[in-house]
């Protein structure tokens, strides 16, 4: 029995310092790993353009947005807005723009293959992502009467969807959107402004300038 | 050590041990309940008075039981149940072992199209590193953000210069883009979005601060001397021996409702040179090696595009737990069936 | 031949034509209220004279039951619907002694009649206060009651979606509850104003009703126009003849009769009432009646199941059995076909499921398992060698229509019965009255009677109780679809439960005994041999459970043992029963001391079993949740009162 107690004892001891040793602290050292990361075709393509793109604060470089996208059968050339930081995208978003701290917005353009879900579809998403409320058919239907339609410079027809109207209720910082939608061929382009509903409505007019200052370069 | 005594002791406190525990999970979430009480030497409460947590318990039960069956146990073919049973508990306590100390669980998120040969883990965070080119596969260098404190000194390899963690916090919030403030840590450790300003300082004694954020989705690229390096604050990464691409995502509900009915994934598998497709859903994991990959879920990201997540869990000893069970049931119908038959003789 | 039927819920001796004619358009009016996220319909109200039906009843609604509906992601006979409706409604499946499809067909085909009824169980009495209705005895409320408190209703209810799911106490959860059943009434009620005739559909120019084939000048219905669209098309033709200022009376009828059809076909979507397979081949959905006219789809079929509806609701009307029949089972053949061309659900299964519902196995079964109960005190007045026997074969009947309820369940969902909580506590029954009747095959002495008896009718109690949610037999969520370690973990583990309340139940028989018999010592010993079998029954097979649920886990998802709390559930049952034994064996409880712990036992069961849906956490959660931590307290407080009192006194009377 006696031994047994000791064993006993030593078999604790040994418990409890393996797990103080898993405490311990070892030096910092990295770990090396080899990460292959395969991308989707039209991703592949764009990605070896990013590579050559400049870094970001570079004003107006939709030279080399043009050149990105030039992989995709549909070529866009825009002009950054006044005031607007131009960032190159990666796949399927084009650009992407953000305003001056007072006004913090984020806009971006994409491009994707067919009908990219359909134009209700889509609105009522985005109305998901900014946490609004759902609304009943009739006044969806109203409100998608109510948007404009402009036409840009290229020639190209976009819908606008101004979501701040629906959010009358809600404070200035409540997150908002507003989007221009075009279909061309067999892409759908979606222009999307986001930001707090103070700093939308104050930019829609750039927002709109944007949109307006869309052409398609064909190849 | 062999008494019964003690195994009735640890048998109660495990009880009152797992009651708690499942009660606690309520306000703590389930990850910190399990680290506190099961995971645990020991735990306080009040602040201060130590208890004794799950790892302790179980290993006192497991001493117990190696101990009872050298001393205690008496070997007639009469207690064979028991015997039996007990040598499948103790089989219970090495799987235990081997998968506590084993297992690595992450998961693996894949648009449609899309492949990788990292899995992402679901609590951890790394900061990687590698250089800006366009070519696959990336050579990363990685530092695991547990041990980051301020003013750490990161090593790196083979570079000429040197990196310094200035500020970390496990869960952030950035200001104005400049600067970041810590935020009280989430029940649920996935949501904890971590952020760090580090400052580079190179051998020509440049120094570069940069700030990054767990959020971003893309990396910060900054340029060295005459290389350009990619940086980014990122979930753990853990190498897999494959490579897996996601073909095509479909799913399917249950008609007028929008309960899921079922959903897979058709992915390409490739490794030493093997390339092969497998269809993974719901109860048909993929099996490679150490690693099974389960259909987990799905969602859509904001452009539309839909994305399977795989749970990704690397096991060496998966089958362990199989045996014991396997090995304490055939243990307990045999003991109770020898029970059964004994004690209705004696009743005739 | 018209047949008189009393109409109990018309309290008022009013014209009923008149009655009916405020109905339509008042509803209409209120609905417009009650469901601001769906629908905008606000007809003006203008109540008419000339009713061209006379609202009777059928008698009997067979043909009705058996019409297929899709509702939660399973085809079942409408009358399955109309039970759960009505219990979900006012927790009972009959209304004034009437089957849940005759009040059904009321709500659908007359709702006016229904608002007096009262139907919505309110079960706090905070509710009708806030609303300002005056509380009621039964604490059921009719439509009428609630309607002109609507506003106030939706305020509540919306105030109370807002609070996290988690956080909602009793009140607000019973509230969001109210409102929702109180929506779903309106949208029932709508289904068929297609078939019933409108002002707004009022064709009285003799040119017009020649050329659309129509009877003397009148109110039609919806469909009565919207049938004949290609004549109104032609018609429409007349309009573009001159400019829209310079119509006369008959182009103004038609453009107000298709601008009131175009609106009607747009307002009524979603409606719950999916009785029309989809028309499309691939498609699995279901359609509401309105749904499948806003299709406007061209198939003749589509035309013919539609009218037959309608046929449907004037037959009912016109209190016309024969016309009523037919027009069920046309159009419940036409459904069916379809049914079988998709390789859906076959009728036949429809039929066993109407058989399920009528006969109420369980409740029968329950009773049978009171009697024997009743035997068994009863046996203590009177003591005859046969009313063992008696009891016996009562018990052995409750448990065949136990059985051959069990396999009904099964046969119509495809699949073990056991895949909800409802469906666990029935087998849990099941496997303790099966376990008494062996105990009673092996002792003879009515141990096992009393086991049968007493926990056969608890637990079908229970799950009456349970069954409140609305449809048992409910479709399975993606992650818990059929899967052979899923029904055998599942299976296994109740067992489990029921082996360990057996032998709970069994340990209050052991105290009984020791209580009021101490002098036989036979006895005491066989029941604790008893006990301890049971016991390890009960642990073996929880045992088993808890280890397919760790191979179903790793399966699923790569993980045997997560510490979840269904997990740790199950774990507390098998260390409470090692407890029992080790305690045992180390000599510091005996038998008494056993007993009391497998009466403790159950309480450790009730935890796992239901207890943790109480924490809703982890990947664990179903149903069922209000109420039982009130009533699992309770039981615990019994329980442990009744160990204190006896234990001491066992122990007094056996030293």
């Amino acid at each position: 029995m006696k031994t047994f107690k000791i064993i006993n004892k030593f078999l604790v001891i040994l418990a409890f310092s393996l797990g103080i040793s898993a405490c311990r602290e070892g030096k910092i050292v990295p770990r090396t790993y080899e990460e292959t990361v395969v991308e989707s075709p039209l991703e592949k393509m764009t990605a070896k353009m990013d590579a050559s793109s400049l870094p970001p604060g570079h004003p107006d470089i939709s030279q080399m947005s043009q050149m990105a996208s030039s992989t995709s059968s549909i070529d866009f050339k825009w002009i950054a807005p006044q005031g607007w930081t131009e960032k190159p995208g990666g796949g399927m978003r084009l650009v992407t723009f953000t305003a001056n701290d007072s006004s913090p917005i984020e806009c971006s353009i994409v491009s994707l293959g067919g009908m990219a879900g359909g134009l209700e579809a889509n609105i009522r998403r985005w109305m998901g992502q900014i946490n609004m409320p759902e609304i009943p058919e009739d006044q969806f239907n109203a409100f998608l009467q109510k948007q404009e339609e402009i036409k840009s410079e290229g020639g190209l027809t976009i819908n606008l969807v101004d979501l701040t109207a629906l959010q009358n209720k809600e404070p200035q910082e409540a997150p908002s959107m507003i989007a221009g939608i075009l279909t061309i061929e067999d892409k759908t382009v979606f222009v999307k402004m986001t930001g707090t509903k103070k700093a939308v409505q104050e930019e829609k007019e750039h927002f709109r300038q944007l949109c307006q200052s869309l052409q398609l370069i064909h190849e | 050590m062999a008494s019964v005594k003690i195994i009735l002791a640890c048998l109660v406190w495990l009880f009152i041990l797992v009651f708690w525990g499942t009660v606690a999970q309520v306000d703590q979430g389930l990850y910190a309940a399990q680290k506190r009480f099961f995971y645990s030497y020991f735990f306080t409460v009040f602040g201060f008075i130590p208890l004794p947590g799950g790892q302790l318990t179980l290993w006192i039960m497991f001493i117990n039981l190696v101990c009872a069956g050298l001393v205690h146990f008496v070997y007639k073919w009469s207690q064979i149940g028991i015997l039996v049973i007990h040598l499948g508990l103790l089989s219970y306590f090495v799987a235990a072992f081997v998968t506590f100390h084993g297992i690595e669980e992450s998961n693996l998120s894949l648009p449609e199209g899309e492949g990788s040969n990292v899995s992402s883990s679901y609590n951890e965070w790394e900061l990687s590193i590698w250089p800006d080119a366009e070519e696959s596969p990336r050579h990363v260098s990685a530092y695991d953000t547990n041990h980051f404190k301020e003013n750490l000194r990161l090593n790196s390899t083979g570079s000429d210069f040197s990196i310094f963690v200035r500020k970390y916090f496990p869960n952030a919030e950035v200001l104005r883009g400049q600067d970041l403030t810590s935020l009280a840590l989430n029940k649920e450790p996935e949501k904890n979005l971590p952020g760090g300003i580090f400052e580079i300082q190179t051998a020509g004694g440049q120094s570069i601060p940069f700030l990054l954020y767990g959020a971003a989705s893309e990396a910060t690229q900054i340029k060295i001397g005459q290389n350009r390096f990619d940086f980014a604050l990122r979930r753990k990464r853990y190498p897999l021996p494959f490579t897996l691409t996601l073909q095509d995502f479909t799913m399917e509900r249950y008609p007028g409702t929008e309960t899921a009915r079922s959903y897979q994934s058709k992915v390409k598998i490739e490794y030493d040179g093997i390339s092969r497709e497998v269809l993974i859903y719901m109860n048909n994991p993929l099996r490679y090696k150490d690693f099974t990959l389960y259909q987990s879920s799905y969602a859509i990201d904001e452009w539309g595009r839909e994305i399977s997540t795989l749970a990704v869990v690397k096991n060496a000893g998966r089958l362990l737990p199989y045996i014991a069970s396997f090995i304490t049931f055939f243990g307990l119908v045999v003991h109770f069936g020898i029970m059964g038959v004994l004690k209705s003789k004696s009743r005739k | 031949m018209v047949k008189m039927m009393k109409w109990e819920n018309i309290r008022d001796k009013k014209n009923t034509r008149k009655l009916f004619f405020w109905a339509i358009p008042f509803l209409l009016l209120t609905s417009y209220f009650l469901l601001p996220t769906k629908t905008a319909y606000s007809q003006a109200f203008c109540p008419l004279n000339n009713a061209p039906l006379n609202p009777q009843q059928v008698q009997s609604l067979e043909s009705l039951k058996k019409i297929p509906i899709l509702d939660e992601g399973r085809i079942k006979p409408l009358d399955t619907y109309a039970r759960n409706l009505l219990l979900r409604f006012s927790g009972k499946n009959s209304f004034e002694k009437k089957d849940a499809v005759d009040w059904f067909a009321q709500l659908l085909f007359a709702a006016e009649t229904t608002r007096e009824d009262k139907i919505f169980l309110i079960n706090n009495s905070a509710i009708p206060q806030a609303l300002g209705i005056d509380p009621e005895g039964k604490r059921r409320y009719s439509f009428a009651q609630i309607e002109p408190h609507i506003q106030k209703l939706q305020e509540l209810a919306r105030a109370a979606d807002h609070i996290d799911e988690k956080k909602r106490d009793i009140v607000e959860n019973e509230i969001i509850r109210l409102y929702v059943n109180i929506e779903l009434y309106a949208e029932l009620s709508l289904n068929f104003a297609f078939a019933l005739p409108h002002p707004d559909f009022t064709v009285s120019d003799p040119e017009n009703l020649s050329k659309l084939d129509l009877p003397k000048a009148q109110e039609f219905s919806f469909w009565d126009l919207a049938s004949r669209a290609q004549s109104l098309n032609q018609l429409a033709d007349l309009l573009e003849s001159s400019a829209p200022n310079a119509w006369n009376d008959r182009q103004k009828e038609i453009f107000r009769v298709m601008q009131n059809l175009f609106q009607w076909g747009n307002s009524y979507p979603n409606l719950p009432l999916r009785i029309i397979p989809s028309y499309s081949s691939k498609d699995e959905l279901w359609l509401s009646p309105w749904d499948a006219i806003a299709q406007d789809s061209q198939e003749p079929r589509s035309l013919e199941e539609i009218t037959l509806l309608k046929d449907l609701v004037f037959a009912y009307w016109e209190g016309d059995q024969l016309k009523f029949d037919l027009a069920a089972k046309t159009f419940t053949q036409s459904v069916n076909g379809r049914l079988k061309e998709k390789k859906l659900k076959s009728p036949g299964a429809l039929d066993l499921e109407i058989l399920f519902n009528r006969l109420g196995l369980f409740i029968i079964a329950q009773i049978f398992y009171f009697l024997a109960f009743f035997i068994f005190l009863f046996s203590f007045v009177i003591s005859k060698s046969w009313l063992r026997l008696t009891a016996f074969s009562l018990v052995s009947f409750g448990f065949v229509l136990h059985l051959a309820g069990l396999i009904m369940r099964s046969i119509i969902l495809q699949r073990p019965p056991v895949s909800n909580l409802y469906e666990t506590f029935v087998f849990v029954g099941f496997i303790a009255v099966l376990a008494g009747i062996i105990i009673e095959f092996i002792q003879k002495e009515w141990l096992g009677i009393l086991i049968s008896s007493i926990c056969g009718f608890i637990f079908l109690i229970i799950a009456g109780k349970s069954s409140m949610e609305g449809d048992t037999l409910k479709m399975l969520v993606a992650v818990l679809d059929s899967n052979f370690w899923l029904s055998t973990h599942v299976l296994s583990i109740t067992i489990g439960y029921a082996g360990v309340c057996v032998a709970g139940a069994i340990g209050h028989a052991y105290f009984l005994q020791a209580i009021f018999k101490p002098k036989d010592k036979e006895k005491l010993i066989s029941i604790y041999k008893i006990l301890l079998g049971a016991l390890g029954f009960g642990l073996t097979m929880t045992f088993l459970g808890t280890n397919l649920g760790g191979i179903w886990a790793d399966q699923s998802w790569g993980r045997f043992w997560g510490w979840d709390p269904k997990e740790n559930g199950a774990l507390l049952i098998i260390l409470w029963c090692a407890i029992l034994f080790h305690a045992k064996i180390a000599k510091i409880i005996g038998p008494l001391g056993l007993a009391a712990g497998s009466v403790l036992g159950i309480i450790v069961v009730m935890w796992a079993w239901f207890g943790v849906n109480l924490l809703s956490v982890g990947l664990h959660s179903y149903g069922f949740t209000s109420g039982i931590a009130l009533n699992l307290a309770i039981y615990v407080v019994i329980q442990i009162l009744f160990l204190l009192i006896a234990y001491p006194l066992a122990k007094r009377k056996n030293d």
